[in-house]
Order: C-alpha cells, then structure tokens, then sequence
C-alpha cells in the first residue's frame, strides 16, 4: 500500500517480479478512474484521501510533494534558502479523509507493507489504522524532523504511532535540509550546513518478538529484507522462523546463496 | 569546523555551562578539555563513583568537574554493570533481544548490580551558579528519565545532544518519543540525527556482518542534537541565543545556525553581531563576496570535534 505516491518506489522490484500488488490512492474521483483506466500492471488506485476521518484544508503547493492537511509554517520556512517557494500555495479547497480502517476492501485485504509520505499526516494516517495494519511487516515513512507544517506531529509522535502498532525502527535511509540565512552551501541540488528538516525511516515489525507471527508473516518478512534492502541477515532469519513453522529448508537454500553471491 | 574562533568577531559571549550525563562518566571528562583550553564553557559531569570523580577533578584542568552521583529520576535504581561498559544501565538489558544479534549478548552481559540513590538534574545547582547552556545525555535507555527530571536546565539549555533509543534494547525503557515529546514541550526542535549505532543479525554469522555494513543492520540507537526554536527571536531571552550561536559554532558546526541566533539577538537588543559574525566567516571561508549580497556562499562542513567525540 502507498499512500503519497510520489518520490521513491521502494516496493518496484516485488512488483517488477511479478510478486506485488500495489493498492495507491487518488481522491479525486476522475483521476482515480483515470488511473485505474490505464492498466497498470499490478497497480490498483482506490478514491480516498487517508486520514483520520475528518474533513481538512488542503494547501495545495507549488512543488507538489509539499502538499499536506497542515498550513505551511512561513517563519520557519522563510528562514532558509530556497524552501518557502516550494510550499507557495496553488490552491486550498477542503478535503474529507477516510480513516484506512473504515475502508471495507483494506479491512478484508489488508497490507504486507507500507509506504508513506503524506507531509505529516502519517501518524493520523496510522492512528486509523490498527486493523488494516495489523498483519503488516514493513512500514517506510517519510518523517519531518522539523516545524515546516504548523500544527503538524513532531518526530516523536509519528515513532509512537508506529511503537503502538508494535513496530520499532530498523533504519534510516538518509535524510535532506537546507541552510539557514544568509549562509548558502555549494552543491546543485544545494547542501545544507546543518539542519535537518525530513528524512525516511523504515520500521519493522518486532520480530525479536515474534512468536504470533505464521509462516505467511515471515516468508513476507523476508522478501521485503531481501528485495527491497538488500537486508540478508533479517531475510535469513525471517526464512529460518517460516522453516520451523512449515518443515521447509528454505533458510538452509537462501543462506547458501547468498554466500555464493558475496 | 569552522577555522576562526566566534569570539574573535562576536566579544560579548557568555561562558557556556555545560552538563555531562554519560554513560561513561569521569572517564570521559578528556573529551571536554577542548571547553577549558578554547575559552569556550565550564563542564559539570557525574559519576557514581566518588573515586572516579576525584581523580578525574585532580587531573582536569580548571572548568571541568565531576560530581558524584547518578543522575535519572530521583528514585533508587539498579544500575546493570554490563561486560562492555557502554551498555550499562539503570534498565535491565533486554536479553531476548540482544540475543539475536552478532556480539550484542555478550556486550550486554550484566557482571554485576549496584544498588544507588538517583539524583535529578532539577536538583542540581552548578558551580558556576547559572543555569544549563549546553546539556549532553549520553545514557543507555534513561534518557527520557534525565530530561522529564532536568527542571529548570531545560528552560536555560539552548542545546541538548542526547542519544535516542531506537530498538528495545533494554527492558520497559523508553524510546526516542518519550525523549522528543519532553523537548518539544520544552520549546526545543530536533536539529540533525546523525551516528546511528547499529547491529547485525546472528542468523548468518560472518555473512551478515559484512552485509549489514553495506544496508545499515537494525538501528539500535542514534545521536540526536536539539536547539531551542529560533523561528521568533522574542520566544527567548538574549542569553539563549547568544548561548545558542557559541555552541552551533564551536561544538555542533552549525555556522548557518550561529548566525540565525545572532540575527535574532541583534533583534532584542539592536545589536550587529551577525554582520560582524558573517565578514569574519567569509574571510575564513575565503570565497567570493559581492559588496550588496546578503548571502554567504561557503563550503560544505567539514566534521569537527563532534565526530571526534562520538569516535569513541
């Protein structure tokens, strides 16, 4: 499932292989039609807005993944370089979001695994969630370190969404800022000097923990390590649990491989 | 770091006082020299070991003291002696977890339990007699327990550079959130997490560890630096930025952030600390500057005393 379907498209190589069904979300109505129109392989657009059920603002903004339920925080924005322009508002209108649990076909379906990247609605987006995400493995999630959005949840608040789904951190894949003024770094896209202000993050379900998951969970568990990180070490022990669950080698198989391919 | 000294173009700031809560701590105190040899602050650290203090003020030089004490809620807490001592804790490692993972187990291995009284920061009074300027936690697992009982440091500290727990690598302590949630509440944003401490699973010995170098392995925990929102100059007084600007130039190589807090001093009292902050950067920097601009174009930073510390 990928709510904010822009940048990055860590889930690819499960759906290049034919072993991924990706469900977006586009909610205008026409568009979603549009979308699913086109046919794209292993691709299913649904038209909802995700979130926590109520209706919002929508700040449009020039650069499109900078659109979010939450007013741009100017003053902190204009303070650095080449930022603010990037959230001038194109259009505001009001937006009534969905909680993902009050969507009968997520309910039934379910998700192996999430990306996010909604410009701070993730935590609401999870917090409306817990059924629909209950069998998920991996959640990456884009995280605003800082106040860009006013109003919106801090850091914090997005990690305890996800602790309270029963995920922890795994990694971070890397993270982008800008200077503050007047200062300006070298670098074309610009470097910053020092602040941070978004970065992505992925959480994994506890699996020091995981004597409820099935067989199903861990083969599942695997192949997002191995495919979509590169993670061999927690794709070998995801195999070796779904081993013991169904009498199968597969761990024994992977490890061997692997070996011969390092 | 920066290559000019910010007193050079700034003459009126303060001396930082800075807290140590380490893990580690007496034996750390030679990480903090560069505050008394750089003019730059006073440090008061702890450590539970009275001995370790003591030898520690007998050989550091003027400015750099260790307390006795353990500092987390105030309670009586177990401290876990662990075999490699950066795993010590006041919380019980979290041996099912640490099991899994290449080398963890044995690190975490507790050699031995020692009863103490806690102390907390509200209750500290530092030598120099002002408040906090620049606080460091560096503790397995209590972070959230030194800064939900820092009292009144938080409301002085323009900076604090914590560790954030990431895994539940101990038993029934808080995480990162607990630790963000007590410093958003204290007017502070993150600034940067950086130095993320990771492991690398047991499941395929050898393999795995040179594997989990290239993708990252499951992040334990990571540094995180927190500075007092500078958006609105009037949300602090004229001491937290201009402790602010000291510590992002000479101890987290902030440069762009030294001179947003100077900009916002120079806003409450009418000063004119960043342009004479700025002249002296581009002519450290050496690179070209049109007489009208207003912007500095200066090179990427470089790593500094921060990376050294964290080195350890």
């Amino acid at each position: 499932m990928d709510l904010g379907q822009t940048g990055a498209l860590p889930w690819q190589p499960l759906v290049d292989a034919g072993l991924a069904q990706v469900i977006g979300f586009e909610p205008v109505e026409a568009e979603c039609q549009r979308l699913n129109r086109m046919n794209l392989a292993h691709h299913r657009f649904l038209p909802f807005a995700i979130g926590d059920g109520a209706t919002h603002r929508l700040y449009m903004t020039q650069f499109p993944a900078c659109t979010s339920i939450f007013e741009p925080n100017w003053p902190f924005l204009e303070l650095f370089q080449e930022l603010a322009p990037l959230f001038d508002l194109r259009d505001t209108f009001d937006l009534t979001t969905q909680r993902l649990d009050d969507i009968t076909e997520l309910r039934e379906a379910g998700c192996d695994y999430l990306k996010l990247d909604i410009q701070c609605a993730e935590t609401a987006a999870l917090q409306g969630g817990r059924a629909v995400l209950a069998r998920t493995m991996m959640i990456q999630t884009e995280i605003t370190l800082a106040p860009m959005y006013q109003g919106a949840p801090r850091p914090g608040e997005l990690d305890n969404a996800l602790r309270c789904l029963g995920f922890m951190p795994w990694r971070y894949l890397g993270c982008g800022g800008r200077t503050l003024k007047p200062l300006r770094a070298e670098g074309e896209p610009p470097e910053y000097l020092s602040q941070t202000l978004w970065g992505d993050a992925v959480y994994v379900r506890d699996y020091t923990r995981g004597d409820s998951f099935d067989a199903s969970q861990w083969t599942k568990l695997a192949m997002l390590a191995h495919a979509l990180y590169g993670a061999t070490d927690l794709a070998h022990l995801a195999l070796r649990c779904a081993d013991a669950l169904l009498g199968s080698d597969h761990a024994a198989r992977y490890a061997t491989l692997a070996a011969a391919q390092s | 770091m920066t290559s000019f000294a910010i007193r050079d173009a700034v003459d009126d700031l303060p001396r930082l006082a800075v807290i140590d809560v380490g893990v580690l701590g007496a034996a750390q105190w030679i990480h903090w020299r560069f505050l008394s040899e750089r003019a730059i602050g006073t440090l008061t650290g702890f450590d539970p070991d009275p001995g370790a203090c003591a030898r520690c003020n007998m050989q550091a030089p003027p400015g750099i003291a260790y307390l006795p004490g353990l500092v987390a809620d105030g309670n009586p807490v177990r401290l876990h002696r662990t075999r490699d001592p950066r795993y010590t804790s006041v919380f019980r490692p979290n041996t099912a977890f640490a099991s899994a993972f290449e080398g963890l187990a044995e690190a975490c291995q507790v050699e031995r339990v020692e009863r103490l009284d806690s102390i907390r920061l509200a209750d500290v009074s530092l030598p120099v007699g002002a408040g906090c300027d620049y606080l460091r936690v560096d503790v397995r697992g209590a972070e959230a327990l030194v800064l939900e009982n820092a009292g009144g440091h938080l409301a002085t500290a323009a900076v604090v550079h914590t560790t954030a727990a990431m895994a539940p690598l101990y038993e029934e302590a808080p995480a990162f959130d607990r630790v963000d949630a007590v410093l958003g509440s204290c007017g502070f944003i993150m600034h940067r997490f950086f130095d993320g401490v990771s492991a690398s699973l047991a499941s395929l010995p050898g393999l795995a560890v040179a594997q989990a170098e290239s993708y990252g392995g499951q992040l334990l925990w990571s540094e995180a630096i927190y500075v007092k929102d500078y958006t609105d100059p009037c949300s602090q007084p004229l001491s937290v930025w201009l402790s602010l600007a000291l510590a992002a130039h000479e101890m987290i190589d902030a440069p762009d952030l030294a001179c947003r807090a100077l900009a916002n001093a120079d806003i409450l009292d009418g000063g004119e600390r960043a342009a004479r902050y700025l002249d002296s950067y581009i002519a450290a920097s050496g690179v070209a500057f049109p007489a009208a601009a207003t912007t500095a174009v200066v090179p990427t930073r470089a790593r500094g005393w921060l990376a050294r510390l964290l080195g350890r």
